[in-house]
């Protein structure tokens, strides 16, 4: 049986967005957990690092979430993990750029 | 373990100078004096360098790269087993043997690819001069054997009934496993349908000893 110690998916998330991205000193997760099923994990970064954190089309948040809940199988906890809003960003334009890049997924 | 002898002025700034031009820190290496440093009495008699034998592990950025995705793996599930095979030049296997592996896996390999996706975006840091598959309690053997039963009684049914089926839809790795495996069926005829990476194999009846078309396999990418 494994143990998974307390704080489990908060080192897991910062040592994965250090990982991936080009200055790993700016990375810092923060974690709140209220109890009541609303926990939430979030991840600043240098700017430029966002996209790397997210991957393309999301790949890599989307795995950081997949690899979260596994960590937390057995507290059976559920985490929400955001990046913050940057803000001037244009979702829209993204979601343009992402249609014209064709089916990527 | 390696060493390398450095000489310099004092014992300090042989081991100093050690570091720099090994590029690595005070914990990596371990260090004897082979000679202390002595000064000239007056500046007269001979001066005499410290020389200090270096002792350390090599460091490269492969060792570097399979310890961080054996933390990765280990921060997942502490008891795995976990073992490095080299398979051909710059590609690696890493091999997890866990009881929860079931975990790890995921339904249909999902977290398996949520691990791979993640050591990916690590290994592009190093310009991809690496590949390392994760593989866990051998999915990857597991799963090529089931793609391929599966195809195989598939197949047995059109050539009964004569009627075109559809597989599950499948990645490139699975479809190409499909493609080559009813190669070898006499008038079963292969066809990958749908857009994106995956896609539904058609599998029909084109009836014995009829032309085959070999262009199917050669559009298909890996």
């Amino acid at each position: 049986m494994s143990v998974l110690t307390e704080g489990a998916e908060l080192r897991l998330v910062e040592f994965i967005s250090k990982s991936v991205v080009d200055h790993p000193e700016a990375v810092s997760v923060t974690l709140s957990d209220p109890g009541d099923g609303s926990g939430l994990i979030e991840i600043k970064a240098h700017p430029d690092d966002y996209g790397k954190i997210i991957g393309k089309r999301g790949r890599i948040i989307h795995s950081i979430r997949a690899l979260v809940t596994i960590v937390s199988r057995e507290s059976r906890k559920r985490w929400n993990i955001q990046l913050p809003e940057r803000p001037g960003h244009d979702h829209e334009a993204e979601d343009d750029a992402d249609a014209r890049g064709g089916d990527r997924t | 373990m390696l060493y390398i002898d450095f000489e310099a002025a004092t014992e300090a700034e042989a081991v100093q100078l050690a570091l720099d031009s090994l590029g690595l820190t005070r914990d990596d290496i371990t260090y004897e004096v082979l000679e202390k440093e002595k000064k000239g009495l007056f500046g007269l008699g001979k001066s005499q360098k410290a020389k200090v034998r270096i002792f350390y592990k090599e460091k490269s950025e492969l060792n570097h790269l399979i310890e961080k995705v054996k933390t990765l793996l280990l921060m997942l599930e502490p008891a795995a087993k976990i073992e490095v095979n080299t398979s051909e030049d710059n590609k690696y296997v890493i091999s997890v043997e866990s009881e929860e592996s079931s975990h790890l896996i995921g339904r249909g390999g999902k977290n398996l690819q949520a691990i791979q996706n993640v050591v990916n975006a690590m290994l592009q840091k190093n310009q991809n001069k690496y590949k390392i598959l994760i593989d866990i309690d051998r999915y990857y053997a597991r799963k090529e054997k089931s793609v391929i039963e599966q195809a195989v009684a598939a197949a047995e049914k059109v050539r009964q009934f004569k009627k075109p089926i559809f597989l599950q839809p499948m990645n490139p790795f699975e479809r190409r496993l499909v493609h080559m495996e009813l190669k070898k069926m006499n008038g079963i005829f292969t066809e990958s349908e749908g857009s994106g990476t995956i896609k539904k194999i058609r599998i029909s009846w084109q009836g014995e000893g009829a032309a085959r078309p070999e262009e199917d396999l050669q559009k298909e990418p890996g």
